[in-house]
């Protein structure tokens, strides 16, 4: 029988509200330890720009190292927010209620970043955003629209300000909630970013059709944004390897595996963070699982397309470079582990029912794709890099520097650290979902079972 | 049916006594009256004129060579496409546990019934298509190990395309099982047939052991259909397509074929089910509803569509080297211009269109007319990508395509044959089909009742849908 | 003759109903319904809202698709430096940022449109409301003349209201 909230209005504000409404000392400590870190990271950036470059690990033929892996992880990690969120709203799908907020929340700080990536990863970056930004005006030239690293901010620039405003708006009743409870500068915040919400008819209304609309609007922004970020790589022709037609959908439907991947780890965390198995139960890692099913197994049909192609013609580079990814030390290592962690572990355990309704083997199962995802991206840069071109005199070879692996740390710190201040100042589980799923629910009696039915606006 | 008014919708739902529901559809067939009929004659008469056509190719150009053969591939692949690619609007509801699919699904599997005529003619264009040697393939011939693996690529296109076939008739029946134990059980036709229906019943007596094992089955033939289906497609379109131009490394090309094959079958479903619901006098259990959730997914196929193209061309545009900008004239901005241009009307400009609006949606004739507008896209996409592939002058040797031709590659009389032959040879297919299989899968509804109600949410009348584990 | 607003705040939806339907009976059918809780529209028995919010998203795509143009093509007309061996306006590229600012203003005046047809902001007091809205209340609320404010308020009274609460409008 599937598990429904038994809950009171009441009793739903004060569960789903206690992290806002309560101080508590975790928070603090997970803060510091964020905070620490992410400074850290800051005085590792301090050190680059003072001395330059040269500290990180790249080196003519690899010139993308670690920071653009991470660049392409992070974008990866923003895809689940719009996933789940809005392919579901628009599916009317029940169980999305307790995990849109997260993911929203997951893309926007994974998101804001990635952005940050390309920034470090140029050195002198108030001699360089003029890629971005034309302030350098004196030498009469406007940022070259032809190139996709032009295409890369203004796609960034439109899924994050269109995904905070998502947040925002769909985050409105909520936070009416927080000012009718709160006090003080807090009530006095809440009441200025509640906009005066009263929740009638009218406003409702204009909610949940905000809500679809903008679903429907923010989906083909997210498809375009690793599509473009896939297009750094795939419009070059001078690195074997990266030439390839599929990328864009590869790209996207590997970021919708590593994101909803982070979406359940995330939703595990919450649940035994907050003790909120009333609102997150086996029934929601269930439905992602399988989701998860079908994107993994898309997402390895355009891996083995891909990898395939790079046999399709045999020509020498590009065998080199998948010699690199697969066949030698330490590609082959990483390969195995990418391809072991990213689909033949989790996916054979998650056609298991009892594996699927268990929080904890799905939040560990998911870290694995993470693990998995991540050496992806790397598996895809660094090779092809190192044998840039069929010419051996010109390969190379990589290696992170301290500098590069602290920045990564740091990024997993900063967004560890927006979730948790989020967390804490607005309600990461939409309340008003969960209420109307309460007041949705029905049951229809055949012989001597109840099924657990559902109100349905067509 | 029910019809509840509320403040401004009417809620369709189907209620009916169980055993009027089997009289209705189990005794559908024998209501199609002269139009039937008459659609049978005509693609009788066209599937034979097909065979004639087919005839004098052989005369006029035998199998040593495959650029005659076309056509005749281009209708092959078109057929394949949408026939194959239907079964997937019976297969994504069950597994989505969607109720909606309920009146569609044996609609939607029917069409796997028309790939026993692919597999015949298969055979010819098996014989047409050259070895792989010399040119680029997914097989692992001539570079790496001799002939590996032995026969490719006929041999494994053959036992792909056999696969499917098989998988799929495999897919109707066991869907169809319950339909025809109640159908030798209601022993409307007597003798041989309620024996035939008693032999394809498969001794189904309706316990839960055997209920379980027909959901298992679902599950687990759908899957390996989506897996077998997406697979021959992507193999069909390397070696009849990709594989004879030389230099083009198209890694997208594949996927994006198969969606337009998922995108020609969801219209395909659509056009028949809007077909049965007005001249079958289905209403009663094709409802608004089917259409609304089937037009959903065909808008989000023809975006795809859209951008699965677009993701192949932007790298080729900007590679800009000789090959890349030979295959951009040769598929889309040279001598196939024209076909390329209304593919794109075709095939996404006017399925967006009209499908962003909520109203056309929500209605039986909007999505169904999309569908219709799809499936003609679909053949002249076909027509334009194997009949391009299949023009080129240097015989598909070699690894850099150096010229394209300066005129399309127009049809015979024997192609012009062939091709209608085909397509109506479908239909033909299709339509003896609904004589003897109900069209819609009785206990479905009959299950689907069980789930779907209405009730009223203070003053608000709503459906209630059943989610059961 | 002044018009008074009242909010009758009622612990159960049946309660609600019930006021709602004693107002449509008394010829008040332009009431509103205040809850937590997205309720489906209709479920009270409420006029259904009418909003041009459809407008927006047309409006806001017709503007970022011009920004956008102007930023493509203008700059490049104004400066031309040919790079990579495009063409100056190499429509693919235009297209993939066109398509970026037109999603961008489609999306910013949706939320536009959302904020203006709720009537929102209203940084004022709120007026009428009561906090326990959002505990689960139902509110009903309906603007009438001050004569009939004792009728109303006992029509909501009669109907198990906890609270009623009168403004001036």
């Amino acid at each position: 029988m599937q598990q429904r909230v038994q809950k009171t209005e009441r009793e739903i504000n004060r569960d789903l509200l206690r992290p806002n409404l309560t101080l508590q000392l975790r928070f603090f400590v997970v803060v510091g330890v964020c905070a620490t870190i992410v400074a850290m990271a800051g005085g590792a950036l301090a050190y680059a720009i003072i001395k330059g470059v040269g500290v990180y690990g790249v080196n003519r033929p690899v010139m993308w190292g670690f920071i653009i892996v991470n660049f392409v992880f992070w974008v990866g990690i923003s895809h689940a927010g719009v996933m789940l969120s809005a392919i579901l709203r628009l599916a009317q799908a029940e169980w999305r209620r307790p995990a849109t907020r997260a993911a929203e929340v997951l893309t926007m700080f994974a998101l804001g970043t990635a952005a940050l990536h390309p920034v470090l990863h140029t050195g002198r970056q108030w001699r360089t955003l003029y890629w971005v930004f034309p302030y350098d005006f004196g030498r009469g030239i406007w940022p070259d629209i032809r190139s996709p690293f032009v295409w890369d901010p203004s796609a960034i620039f439109t899924y994050l300000s269109g995904t905070i405003m998502f947040v925002f708006i769909l985050l409105v009743p909520d936070i009416a909630v927080l000012r009718d409870r709160t006090t003080g500068i807090m009530h006095k915040v809440y009441t200025v970013a509640a906009l005066g919400w009263r929740g009638n008819s009218k406003q409702w209304q204009l909610q949940l059709l905000a809500g679809i609309l903008l679903s429907a609007l923010i989906l083909p922004v997210f498809v375009s944004v690793h599509s473009i970020v896939s297009w750094d790589f795939a419009v070059a022709i001078a690195v074997e390897g990266w030439h390839a037609t599929i990328f864009a959908p590869y790209f996207v439907i590997g970021a919708v595996h590593s994101g909803v991947a982070s979406v359940i780890t995330f939703l595990a965390i919450l649940r035994w963070v907050f003790r909120w198995e009333d609102y997150i139960r086996p029934t929601h890692f269930d439905a992602l699982a399988r989701l998860m099913v079908i994107v993994a197994t898309g997402w390895f049909y355009f891996l083995v397309i891909d990898f395939g192609m790079g046999f399709y013609t045999g020509e020498p580079g590009e065998i080199a470079v998948r010699y690199a990814q697969m066949g030698e030390w330490p590609g082959n290592m990483l390969f195995i582990i990418f391809i072991t962690t990213g689909y033949f572990l989790p996916i054979p355990l998650w056609l298991l029912k009892n594996v699927r309704q268990s929080p904890m083997l799905m939040f560990w199962s998911s870290l694995f794709v993470n693990i998995g995802m991540w050496l992806e991206r790397y598996i895809l840069i660094i090779p092809s890099l190192e044998r840039k071109q069929s010419l051996t005199f010109t390969w190379g070879h990589y290696a992170p520097s301290p500098i590069e692996v602290m920045l990564v740390i740091g990024s997993f710190a900063l967004v560890t650290l927006g979730l948790v201040t989020f967390c804490k100042f607005f309600p990461i589980i939409p309340m008003y979902d969960v209420k109307e799923g309460k007041v949705l629910e029905q049951v229809i009696r055949i012989g001597k079972i109840n099924v657990p039915a559902v109100f349905r606006e067509e | 049916m029910t019809n509840g008014h509320g403040s401004h919708h009417v809620i369709e739902i189907t209620e009916k006594p169980p055993l009027e529901v089997n009289n209705e559809l189990f005794g559908w067939s024998s209501t199609l009256g002269s139009k039937y009929r008459l659609a049978i004659g005509i693609t009788g008469i066209l599937f034979l004129l097909g065979i004639v056509g087919f005839i004098m190719k052989v005369q006029q150009n035998g199998f040593s060579d495959y650029v005659p053969w076309a056509y005749l591939t281009a209708a092959f692949g078109f057929v394949m496409l949408f026939a194959m690619s239907a079964p997937m609007l019976a297969i994504v509801p069950r597994l989505a546990r969607g109720h909606w699919g309920r009146p569609i699904s044996r609609i939607a599997e029917l069409w796997a019934l028309i790939g026993i005529l692919l597999l015949i003619v298969m055979i010819p264009l098996l014989l047409a298509l050259p070895e792989a040697d010399g040119r680029n393939t997914f097989w692992f011939v001539d570079k790496y190990r001799e002939g590996w693996p032995p026969g490719a690529p006929h041999v494994w296109l053959a036992l792909l395309m056999v696969g499917l076939v098989v998988n799929g008739i495999a897919l109707l029946w066991t869907a169809a099982i319950p339909d025809f134990a109640a159908i030798r059980d209601k022993s409307i036709s007597s003798g041989k047939s309620a024996k035939l229906y008693g032999k394809l019943a498969l001794g189904w007596r309706g316990t839960k052991r055997q209920w379980r094992s027909l959901r298992a089955s679902h599950g687990v033939l759908g899957a390996l259909y989506f897996a077998t289906m997406v697979w021959s497609q992507t193999m069909i379109n390397y070696d009849f397509s990709q594989s004879l131009i030389p230099g083009m490394r198209d890694s997208i090309f594949p996927a994006w074929y198969v969606i337009s094959g998922l995108q020609s079958g969801v219209g395909l479903v659509l056009v028949t089910a809007y077909i049965a619901r007005k001249f079958g006098n289905l209403q009663d259990y094709i409802h608004v509803n089917q259409f609304w959730s089937a037009s959903k997914i065909l808008l989000a196929l023809s975006l795809l569509w859209a951008y699965f193209w677009w993701s192949g061309f932007i790298v080729y545009w900007y590679g800009k080297t000789e090959t890349e900008k030979n295959i951009i004239d040769l598929f889309w901005f040279g001598a196939y211009k024209p076909m390329f241009i209304l593919n794109m009307l075709l095939n996404f400009f006017i399925p967006l269109i009209f499908l962003m609006w909520n109203r056309v949606r929500k209605s039986d004739w909007g999505p169904a007319f999309v569908g219709f507008i799809v499936i003609l896209g679909s053949l002249v996409n076909c027509i334009r990508i194997f009949t391009a592939a299949f023009s080129l002058p240097d015989r598909a040797i070699g690894h850099q395509l150096h010229t394209v031709p300066e005129s399309i590659m127009k049809p015979d009389l024997p192609d012009v044959l062939m091709v209608s032959g085909i397509i109506s040879g479908a239909i033909l297919l299709y339509l003896i089909a609904i004589r003897y299989i109900p069209i819609i899968s009785a206990w479905e509804i009959r299950e689907g009742m069980l789930y779907q109600t209405v009730r009223y949410l203070h003053k608000l009348p709503l459906k209630v849908i059943g989610k059961p584990d | 003759m002044t018009n008074k607003s009242l909010l009758g705040v009622f612990q159960e939806v049946d309660e609600a109903v019930a006021a709602a339907d004693s107002l449509k009976e008394k010829g008040i059918d332009d009431f509103e319904v205040l809850s937590s809780t997205p309720y489906p529209e209709g479920v009270f028995g409420e006029k259904p809202s009418h909003h041009k919010l459809y407008v927006f998203p047309f409006i806001g795509a017709l503007l970022g698709f011009s920004v956008a143009i102007l930023i493509t093509a203008g700059t490049q007309m104004a400066y031309p430096l040919v790079t990579g061996g495009k063409p100056l306006l190499a429509l693919p590229s235009m297209f993939i940022i066109c398509y970026e600012g037109t999603m961008l203003g489609a999306i910013l005046f949706t939320i536009i449109g959302v904020v203006f047809e709720s009537r929102l902001p209203r940084l004022g007091k709120l007026e009428p409301y009561d906090t326990k809205i959002t505990e689960g209340y139902i509110g009903i609320g309906v603007t009438v003349p001050e004569d009939d404010v004792d009728k109303i308020s006992n029509l909501f009274k009669e109907a198990n209201a906890t609270d009623v609460h009168v403004e001036a409008t």
